[in-house]
């Protein structure tokens, strides 16, 4: 048996209508209309221990719903989940003291006092030995870069201090699995460089089991090698990274800004390459990286031209699950 | 100038009339803050009725006045309520006031023409009807003339204006103490002694009497109280109201002298 | 009673967080204790007015007021918190990270929103309590002193079930301060010796919402008097039972919207 399963998970969620007029707000405090909405429906993976999984999706897809009841703090509505032998949310206090959960910008410090002395606190809540505090403590400062801040108070930090001293507090206790939710929503490529790099090393020296939930495609491509991609509550992606890359980047997308003295009329001679869009001197241009690399594109779109500018888009996590959604619904048709 | 006024006038109404408009939105709110009203007066009738034991007069005073006090002094505080000061002193303290400056409108003006409207909400769509009912069925003592009403309404107004000069100033105090944690501590316990809105001054001990007597919160709630009950004669009721406007114009020229000396700091800083 | 220890260290986090804090805590501890004073000497111009409240003079009816505060300070300290933040950390998402951690939830909540806010009211309250003992000249037998804490932590729990009580409709609707204030004006009876209001009302605040054993009753066998109205003399050493048992109920009603948070998600 699997290290964390998942089985034939569903999760409904009642959805209150909002009643106008007094008389019946009156009523619905004691008979309300609702829908039912459905979370996530009937998902199914597995996880070996020590993987990497990078959990994605667009907003409102399922995520942080299967995060919770992964978490022990949601009861799914039907199906079964178990990790490591626990039923999360049956047993979630035992549960918890296995695990580290972070959940985006949600602070667990104190505001008023310097980090140190929420680390103490957390030290005794998960029962830590003081050697390990120790050198648990010590591992984190020097590889999340804590030394300058930790004894300064809270509300003294930066958005990216406070978010790795928050990681740091979730993995004090050395918990077999961290749940991440969104960890570098909002931080700068620096405080992002060094997180994924923290959860990379953490990974290996400690063989903690991670999954994270994100909107940034960096954080899956630089440190996961795993990933589930859920749509509409339904799993539409399960398996290596490489393998969906290879799926996504049927999309890449080159912007090149021509200069005023160019002809507006382009003529394109590779068929590897397709006009998407044009607009005045900006001209879109789609390719696929299978099939012919960057380089060449943008040497083939830029001979003998004036150039101005040169964007490079890579394919958006949205536009993948969205190409993703097409291809499995003509599966369906087909 | 008119035609200034008129247009200042409307932003202000329309102020006054959004603060209205959010709180006619919490409507379950509504139908709990008039149970619980209701079931203020009715405690606080009981406790009157269980102090006058059956006497007719204390200190002068009977107990359908003393009833009367209570309602419609309730209805007057709900007017004159503000904790603009706590605002006022946060925004201060941390400099934040200086972006408030930028506006076009007269930032103190804004923020006290939302409270009023609000506040006029309060007490005219959730208090007065329960005033109205309770009056209906107990029978409130009503003003003598119209003119003793009309005066009682001036004298209303007055007391407002007296309020928020009061809590600008405490709200300014913050800028010399650096802090903005005594303001509760002032407004609410001078108010809570000196305003009578709990117990009227009737029944204040002599030496309270008179500390109370050079202090401006009696004319808040109790005097206005006075002149609706008839409990002064039209001498006094002079006084009252000159006393009210020199209090108002005191209070506007110290709320000046600080608001200037701020001002000419904030310049200084940049803001 | 493994995690005695971390609950103390909340406590111990939570001072040094006011150490830190100095000035601003002492302010408002003053604060408080002003404002209260200001209300107890209102309670004593009213009350000397007219000589006596029913068959209560202004002192003992300032005993009364100060049992009750001196057991909102203490209901105040833990629970205060949990009943005007439980609504919007629900709806923020920060009570999903209440339940990721190995602790009873109850328990978490009440020493994370631990307050020592509340000094400066407890102690206006014992300095009201001792100034009444002395102006009615009662002699404190030793009985009456050992009984004071009982009273004083049962009446605390009493307030504290109260609080929990208004926080649990948030498991199930958004809106929910008008149940809080509805069981808060009920409190207001309980300023003064109920005996003064209807039978109806007098039930109310002992059987149904029991305010009444946080001051009314055992203020009577402090004071050495014989109000008891309808209700059983008994009444008046009934406080800590009352206490535990409210508690009890409140707490056990709050675990249940948790598990009902946790399969609705609210």
């Amino acid at each position: 048996m699997s290290y964390i399963s998942v089985e034939n998970i569903s999760k409904e969620f009642k959805i209150y209508h909002r009643e106008k007029g007094f008389a019946n707000i009156v009523k619905s405090m004691f008979a309300r209309k609702y829908s039912i909405k459905k979370a996530v429906e009937n998902i199914n993976f597995s996880i070996d221990k020590g993987e990497l999984v990078g959990y994605v999706g667009p907003n409102g897809a399922g995520k942080s719903t299967t995060i919770k009841m992964l978490s022990g703090i949601l009861i799914p509505t039907s199906g079964k989940i178990t990790v490591d032998g626990r039923i999360p949310y049956e047993n979630r206090q035992e549960n918890a003291m296995h695990i580290g959960v972070v959940f985006g910008q949600r602070s667990q410090l104190f505001w008023d006092l310097p980090v140190e002395d929420t680390f103490d606190l957390y030290r005794k809540m998960y029962l830590v030995d003081k050697t390990k505090f120790k050198r648990n403590l010590e591992f984190y400062t020097d590889l999340l870069e804590m030394k300058d801040f930790i004894k300064m108070p809270v509300r003294q930090l930066s958005l990216g201090q406070k978010m790795r001293a928050n990681i740091a507090i979730a993995l004090l206790h050395d918990p077999e699995i961290v749940y991440l939710d969104e960890p570098t929503i909002g931080l700068d490529v620096l405080a992002k460089e060094n997180i994924r790099k923290f959860i990379q090393e953490v990974n290996k020296e400690k063989k903690t089991t991670v999954i994270l939930t994100t909107h940034d495609m960096d954080d899956i491509e630089q440190i996961c090698n795993r990933l589930i991609m859920i749509d509409k509550g339904q799993i539409i992606y399960d398996g290596k990274i490489s393998d969906f890359k290879k799926r996504a980047e049927g999309e890449n997308v080159l912007i090149v800004e021509y200069g005023d003295t160019d002809p507006v009329d382009f003529i394109l001679t590779d068929t590897r390459i397709k006009l998407l869009q044009e607009e005045g001197k900006r001209k879109w241009f789609k390719y696929c990286k299978t099939e012919i690399n960057t380089a060449e594109v943008i040497s083939f779109v830029t001979k003998d031209r004036q150039v101005q500018d040169i964007l490079l888009k890579e394919p958006e996590i949205e536009d993948i699950v969205k190409k993703m959604y097409r291809a499995q619904q003509v599966e369906v048709v087909s | 100038m008119i035609a200034n006024w008129v247009s200042r006038t409307s932003v202000h109404l329309e102020i006054m009339k959004k603060a209205f408009k959010v709180s006619v939105t919490y409507k379950i709110n509504t139908l709990f803050e008039f149970l619980s009203i209701g079931f203020d007066f009715f405690i606080q009738i009981c406790v009157w009725t269980a102090l006058y034991n059956g006497r007719n007069l204390v200190n002068g005073v009977s107990l359908s006045d003393m009833i009367s006090y209570v309602m419609v002094s309730s209805f007057v505080s709900s007017l004159s309520y503000s904790g603009i000061a706590l605002k006022i002193a946060n925004q201060v303290k941390d400099g934040t006031i200086g972006n408030e400056l930028c506006r076009p409108i007269n930032y103190k003006d804004m923020i006290m023409y939302h409270e009023i409207g609000a506040n006029l909400f309060h007490s005219i769509c959730i208090r007065l009807p329960v005033v109205l009912l309770f009056g209906f069925l107990i029978k409130v003592v009503i003003p003598a003339s119209g003119l003793n009403f009309l005066l009682f309404f001036i004298s209303v107004i007055f007391g407002i204006t007296i309020v928020y000069g009061l809590n600008f100033i405490y709200g300014m105090l913050a800028f010399w103490l650096k802090t903005s944690e005594y303001v509760n501590f002032i407004s609410r316990a001078l108010m809570t002694l000196f305003a009578g809105r709990f117990v009227p001054i009737w029944f204040y001990p002599e030496f309270l009497k008179k500390i109370g007597q050079v202090l401006p919160f009696r004319f808040i709630t109790f005097e206005p109280m006075q002149i609706y009950l008839g409990k002064v004669d039209s001498h006094q009721t002079l006084v009252i109201l000159l006393s009210q406007v020199i209090w108002i114009a005191a209070l506007t020229i110290i709320q000046q002298i600080m608001w200037k000396a701020v001002q000419k700091h904030l310049v200084i800083q940049g803001g | 009673m493994r995690y005695l220890s971390l609950y103390l260290e909340f406590y111990k986090i939570k001072l040094k967080g006011i150490v830190e804090y100095r000035s601003s805590f002492f302010l408002t501890s003053i604060s408080k204790f002003v404002n209260y004073l200001a209300h107890f000497i209102t309670i004593w111009i009213m009350i000397n007015a007219f000589e006596t409240m029913g068959s209560w003079n202004a002192y003992e009816i300032m005993m009364l007021f100060s049992l009750q505060t001196a057991s909102y300070a203490i209901a105040g300290s833990f629970t205060y918190h949990i009943t005007t933040y439980l609504s919007n950390w629900i709806k923020d998402g920060t009570f999903d990270e209440v339940l990721t951690k190995p602790l009873n939830p109850f328990l978490y909540l009440a020493s994370r929103l631990f307050s020592w806010g509340y000094f400066g009211t407890m102690t206006i309250a014992l300095v009201v309590m001792i100034y009444c003992f002395v102006k009615l000249n009662i002699t404190l037998s030793f009985i009456k002193v050992l009984f004071i804490i009982p009273v004083i932590i049962g009446g605390g729990l009493i307030t504290g079930a109260m609080m929990i009580f208004a926080s649990i409709p948030a498991f199930w609707i958004v809106e929910n301060n008008f149940v809080a204030n509805l069981i808060f004006t009920v409190k207001d009876i309980t300023d003064y010796p109920i005996t003064i209001f209807s039978k109806g009302l007098q039930i109310l605040v002992t059987l149904i919402i029991p305010y009444a054993f946080v001051n009314f009753f055992p203020a009577q066998f402090f004071l050495d008097k014989n109000d008891f109205s309808i209700f059983h003399p008994a009444f008046q050493f009934l406080t800590p039972v009352i206490g535990v048992i409210m508690f009890y109920l409140a707490y056990k009603l709050w675990m249940f919207g948790i598990s009902h948070y946790k399969s609705t998600g609210s």
